[in-house]
């Protein structure tokens, strides 16, 4: 069995991309790490004709 | 911006406008018979958009059954059941009335109906009267010989007394009540204590000084004393006199009503005319009054009462009644993201409603069904839970279902489609 080795990235300092929802951006920053909070959510309809509609009326 | 974006971007402020200068003001309670557009004898009304007999849900079943036997329209259930599948007795939504009503919204010939009227442009809306607390009501689809009784009191005793001393007071300005309520922790659906004991100072005196008999009189007031939610009812009928001048602009595509029957949850848009979208009603989250009532037990979302929503009252403005967070075992924290989360679907603010835990910042108002299907973000609506078969068994909140906002979307693309080519 051999015995894994800890991954590099626990072994320096944390810079974080949250994506989305910010309540993990917020757990984070509760423990003192910086995080950049970006603001995105997944298309809401992957219906093609509402999307072409919503293109012509917002 | 397009030609069309331009089009709907003026119609929905003015939408918008209309909704904002609305002044809705409580003039009077009355028999439904004697006031309400339409009503005959053997109407009987309920919440959310219409729906077959077969197909309602329990607490409307038994809400229409109980109305029916009150009104003397049938001496059993089976004769109520009867009666309506021959079209003697007769059903519709609270909504085609220019009524409200909260729970299942039953309102027959007899229930006195609070009246309201939109100074602004004279039109009125109509909200059958709060039953007082308690787990059994009419409204929750719960009936008995003491429902029925109170049912009574309220149409000949209660009905009357208010009634002369809103004659004594005159108009009781509903905006102002909201306004002030919103900055004593309430959000105006599942909470509007301070707004009831706003009306209840504003109407003491003139009650206190009534020449009708003093028992009545001290029974009244006791009831609404009791009666924390009192007001709730008269904030719904505001909203619909509010809306109702905001309907039928040519490219508005601003919401002018929500509403559940326990089986749909039906959307109507201001340049959509009459045409309910629906879609099938969620269940609410929320906190259940016994340790013995669950999930399984509830029935879907019911009720007018998200006409506030629609006016940017109660689930839109959760962090004003931090004490309904409770309900979902919320924070204020998380209140406030659903709010801002609500500013994202809707076209407006509105100056009058300003929440104290966001520094004053004025509600979220006007859902725009655009945003709505572009952001995937869904009306959040406070609210009861009803036992499926009748009764209040809770209070949380859920949200509107997309179906509805997506079909009244493509029918509002396929109306500006074929006036613009």
């Amino acid at each position: 069995m051999t015995e894994q080795q800890p991954s590099p990235l626990f072994e320096q300092t944390l810079s974080v991309v949250n994506i989305g929802i910010d309540l993990f951006a917020e757990t984070l920053r509760q423990q003192s790490v910086d995080v950049v909070q970006v603001q995105w959510s997944p298309p809401a309809t992957q219906n093609e004709d509402l999307m072409n509609l919503l293109d012509s009326l917002l | 911006m397009s030609a069309l974006k331009t089009l709907i971007e003026d119609a929905n402020a003015k939408t918008l406008d209309i909704i904002l200068r609305g002044k809705p003001r409580l003039i009077d309670v009355a028999p439904a018979l004697n006031v309400v557009p339409g009503m005959t004898p053997n109407l009987i009304m309920h919440a959310g958009p219409a729906i077959e007999w077969d197909r309602m849900c329990g607490p409307h079943k038994n809400g229409v059954t109980g109305a029916a036997l009150w009104e003397g329209l049938a001496s059993t259930p089976e004769e109520a059941d009867q009666k309506i599948r021959s079209g003697e007795i007769l059903i519709a939504p609270c909504h085609h009335h220019v009524s409200v009503g909260a729970g299942a919204g039953i309102i027959s010939a007899s229930t006195p109906m609070l009246v309201v009227e939109n100074a602004t442009f004279g039109n009125r809306a109509y909200s059958c009267i709060s039953e007082g607390g308690g787990l059994r009501l009419l409204k929750w689809g719960a009936y008995d010989e003491t429902v029925f009784k109170n049912l009574t009191w309220q149409a000949k005793v209660f009905a009357p007394v208010l009634s002369k001393a809103l004659q004594a007071s005159g108009p009781i300005d509903i905006r102002n009540i909201i306004s002030r309520a919103v900055e004593m922790g309430d959000e105006c659906h599942n909470r509007s204590v301070a707004a009831t004991a706003q009306f209840l100072k504003e109407m003491y005196a003139y009650l206190v000084a009534l020449d009708m008999p003093g028992e009545d009189v001290k029974a009244s007031i006791k009831f609404l004393v009791e009666s924390e939610h009192f007001l709730l009812h008269a904030i719904m009928a505001a909203a619909k006199a509010m809306l109702v001048p905001a309907e039928g602009i040519d490219y508005s595509t601003i919401v002018t009503a929500m509403s559940r029957n326990g089986v749909d949850f039906g959307i109507k848009v201001s340049s959509l005319g009459d045409q309910w979208f629906t879609a099938p009603a969620n269940p609410v989250t929320g906190l259940f009054f016994r340790a013995e009532w669950n999930d399984s037990n509830a029935a879907p979302d019911l009720g007018d009462s998200a006409i506030t929503e629609v006016i940017g009252l109660g689930g839109f403005i959760q962090p004003a009644a931090p004490t309904v967070t409770q309900y979902v075992q919320g924070t204020v924290q998380q209140a406030i993201a659903n709010t801002l989360e609500m500013q994202e679907i809707c076209a407006a603010s509105n100056p009058d409603v300003r929440i104290p835990a966001m520094d004053f910042a004025p509600g979220p108002i006007g859902i725009d069904i655009r945003k709505v299907v572009q952001t995937g973000i869904l009306p959040l609506l406070d609210t009861a839970i009803t036992h499926k078969e009748g009764g209040l068994i809770g209070a949380g909140e859920v949200r509107a279902p997309m179906g509805c906002f997506e079909a009244a979307l493509k029918a509002f693309g396929q109306k500006v489609a074929g006036a613009q080519a």
